[in-house]
């Protein structure tokens, strides 16, 4: 991952409280996010679905 | 203590190198057993007048939940041991400690099934009656507590455990608002499953109930919004099983006739307000504070109230180890952890939960350990509107400032 050019979009979020982790690229379709779906098209008041965390809670995976 | 990646490498190297350490053993691998026999026995108050002939032996089962637990909490005393953070894999994924949350669930139904067909069969004494449904609403709470454990796992099978084990008391909407709900809003005073302090349990009940089942309808719309699917359908998981409740009361009315409504709805009321026990004493008066950037600071160890209480976490599935559950929502129970200095109660759940019936005795157990809890911050509690004045005069409590600074 660290070989990837530092522009590599961030594709992979998780929730620092429970592990739940969101991939732009599989989406989560019980959520109701086709794969592709982009992290800032996830509306705001979502919370994690496993632990309810906010989105601002989410910490990037890959990227940082 | 130091985070493992960053010791040096030599460090790691030589404890590899070192011979293995004795194997972690789990001393109450086996205690979890209780956790199946205790549900079962508090809801077998019909064999206990068959085999005694005596309508009174149906109160052993109650006896048991408000006097001997709290008395064996008493005099077993605390534990405050933990699996080292070397185990956790392997205990969470021993699928023995899966097996016996499953065993739960059959037990459930049987003993509500039962319980009903009992009560609508025998002619009782008032007080039989009385018992058969407490303890059958005793079970069902155990229940709750199984669907708690249950519905925090992101795997089909045990979710929709979950959801089987709180239906017979129509509480499947549960998971739901508690995992998204709950969590989110724990010790805020906007969370109806957060209690204040001066609410008694009694006027908690009314925010708690129907707070939640709204919460939970509302998280559920949103969510079936997003993915374009009807609200009206299988796919709504407060519907689903509310269905399978439909069906199992309607079978019972139509089996055993209406009064068998009457025995679901109080066995129902009481198995659900074992719930609404729990919630009101696991984060009495604590406040997770605004900061200045307008949001709530995170959910912290502190928010919540902990029992190391050794019974009560054995028939309880380690919910009393609540911090480290609100730190961790997914981990499984028997690698749930203690740890020092957090709020503790003086007992286990059901000791407290039964003083918690009596407000002003509950006053008198918690308002001076919330407040020390809280090192006299009044800053830091989360008061009942109107509640809020006398007792910080009562208790000399430091007005509460505008935002954590």
């Amino acid at each position: 991952v660290s070989a990837l050019p530092a522009a590599a979009a961030v594709a992979t979020w998780h929730c620092e409280l429970c592990g739940f982790t969101y991939d732009e690229a599989k989406g989560h379709t019980p959520e109701g996010f086709a794969p592709g779906t982009r992290w800032e098209d996830i509306p705001e008041g979502w919370g994690c679905p496993d632990c309810g965390q906010p989105k601002a809670d989410f910490q990037p995976l890959n990227g940082a | 203590v130091p985070e493992v990646s960053a010791l040096p490498e030599e460090t790691l190297m030589t404890t590899q190198a070192l011979p293995q350490a004795e194997p972690y053993r789990d001393r109450k691998r086996h205690a979890w057993l209780l956790s199946v026999l205790v549900p079962f026995f508090v809801g077998a108050g019909p064999l206990l007048i068959e085999w005694s002939g005596q309508p009174l032996w149906s109160w052993l089962p109650i006896a048991f939940i408000y006097l001997v637990v709290p008395m064996l909490d008493l005099m077993l005393g605390e534990d405050q041991s933990n699996p080292p953070e070397s185990a956790v894999p392997a205990l969470e994924a021993d699928r023995y400690y899966r097996y016996i949350t499953y065993a739960v669930v059959p037990i459930l139904w049987l003993v509500f099934a039962g319980a009903v067909t009992y009560l609508c069969t025998h002619t009782l004494p008032w007080h039989a009656q009385l018992a058969l449904v407490l303890g059958a609403g005793l079970c069902g709470g155990f229940g709750i507590n199984l669907g708690h454990e249950l519905g925090h796992k992101n795997n089909a099978l045990e979710r929709w455990l979950a959801k089987i084990a709180l239906a017979p008391t129509a509480y499947g909407h549960f998971f739901i608002e508690h995992n998204r709900g709950h969590h989110r809003d724990v010790a805020t005073p906007q969370d109806p499953a957060s209690s204040r302090m001066g609410e008694n349990i009694y006027t908690f009940l009314l925010r708690e109930m129907p707070g939640g089942f709204r919460r939970a309808w509302h998280l559920e719309r949103d969510r079936l919004q997003r993915t374009g699917q009807a609200f009206w359908s299988l796919h709504n998981e407060v519907l689903q099983p509310a269905l399978m409740t439909l069906v199992l009361w309607t079978v019972m009315v139509a089996a055993l006739g209406w009064v068998a409504l009457v025995y679901c709805v109080c066995i129902a009321f009481w198995a659900n307000f074992q719930l609404t026990s729990a919630n009101y004493i696991e984060h009495y008066g604590l406040l997770r504070r605004t900061q200045p950037d307008g949001r709530v600071e995170r959910c912290q160890p502190h928010h919540s109230w902990n029992s190391n209480h050794i019974f009560s976490n054995w028939i309880l599935f380690h919910l009393q180890r609540h911090s480290d559950h609100h730190s961790h929502p997914t981990r499984r129970y028997q690698s749930l952890r203690h740890f020092d200095a957090l709020p503790e109660l003086p007992n286990g759940y059901m000791g407290v939960m039964l003083v918690s019936y009596f407000p002003p005795l509950w006053y008198a157990l918690m308002d001076p350990r919330l407040v020390r809890a809280v090192h006299g911050d009044a800053s830091r509690i989360s008061f009942q509107p109107g509640k809020a004045e006398a007792l910080m005069r009562r208790y000399q409590l430091q007005p509460v400032n505008e935002a954590l600074a």
